[in-house]
């Protein structure tokens, strides 16, 4: 038999589960890697509170990794090229509905929205990285300036894998098995 | 045949490491290489491209390069950019 919970987080009433993490980090490709890390792990707690812990987060994460990865790539060799590096920060909120990554740097304007993207036929050794980005994320739009903003939106996918499906939207689930 | 074991992560950071490695398998014109990627956890564009500038060379010389043990985030990256119909073994 299988019994499923529905814990709502915070006060009773069925509101988002809402929550924002933000890191900062020299925007220096050698960083890549510690932003990486930080939104995985912001991601995968996001998820689980919509989905549920058992639910299969993979695809959804490594669609946000990988875009943010090419994000963080182009701050550190287009924005920054040529300067000494400042920061790039991430601040990435969740709610019930979708992840939101708002990404800024303080380096030259590039906005990946002004690129044509690539012909896959001809088998490009470069500019993959933006047609990556605009391909795993549902929305994106950038505002130049100081900073210099990025916002990706990523939909959560209805839970077709978890073991609860979406008890609710703004719901932790849990799974008893008796 | 020469084997290639790519393994954690292939990105704009480790790309540097592997960069000189496939400049001297394209110099020596390797007649069939295949990588395997079976370890490898995450690709980014940068790392694709090393990639696809290791198939094209050599198919300049005439050589062949295939890939083979992609899955997860590698392998869905090169299903977007369509790598997998051009390079999967």
């Amino acid at each position: 038999m299988q019994v499923v919970v529905g814990i709502r987080r915070g006060r009773v009433s069925p509101v988002a589960l809402s929550a924002t993490v933000c890191v900062e980090a020299p925007g220096d490709i050698s960083y890549r890697n510690v932003i990486l890390r930080a939104v995985a792990a912001a991601c995968k707690a996001a998820f689980a509170g919509v989905c549920g812990r058992e639910a299969p987060v993979d695809e959804f994460m490594n669609h946000v990794l990988s875009a943010v990865g090419e994000a963080f790539n182009n701050i550190a060799f287009h924005c920054y090229r040529d300067r000494s590096s400042d920061i790039a920060r991430v601040r990435m909120t969740m709610d019930s509905t979708a992840v939101h990554l708002r990404i800024e740097d303080y380096g030259r304007s590039f906005d990946p929205l002004s690129v044509c993207l690539p012909d896959l036929d001809a088998l490009p050794e470069s500019g993959l990285g933006i047609y990556i980005m605009r391909s795993l994320m549902d929305e994106v739009s950038y505002e130049a300036g100081c900073p210099n903003v990025l916002n990706l939106s990523k939909n959560i996918p209805d839970c077709p894998g978890g073991p609860a499906g979406r008890a609710g939207k703004g719901a932790t689930s849990a799974v008893l098995h008796q | 045949m020469t084997t290639v074991r790519i393994e954690g992560e292939l990105d704009a950071v480790t790309v540097l490491e592997l960069r000189p490695f496939i400049e001297d398998l394209v110099e020596k014109k390797h007649p069939r290489i295949v990588i395997d990627l079976s370890g490898l956890r995450l690709i980014d564009s940068s790392g694709v491209g090393a990639l696809v500038f290791l198939y094209k060379k050599s198919k300049e010389y005439g050589g062949v390069v295939t890939v083979h043990g992609l899955c997860d985030q590698p392998m869905s990256i090169f299903k977007l950019l369509r790598l997998d119909r051009v390079l999967l073994a």
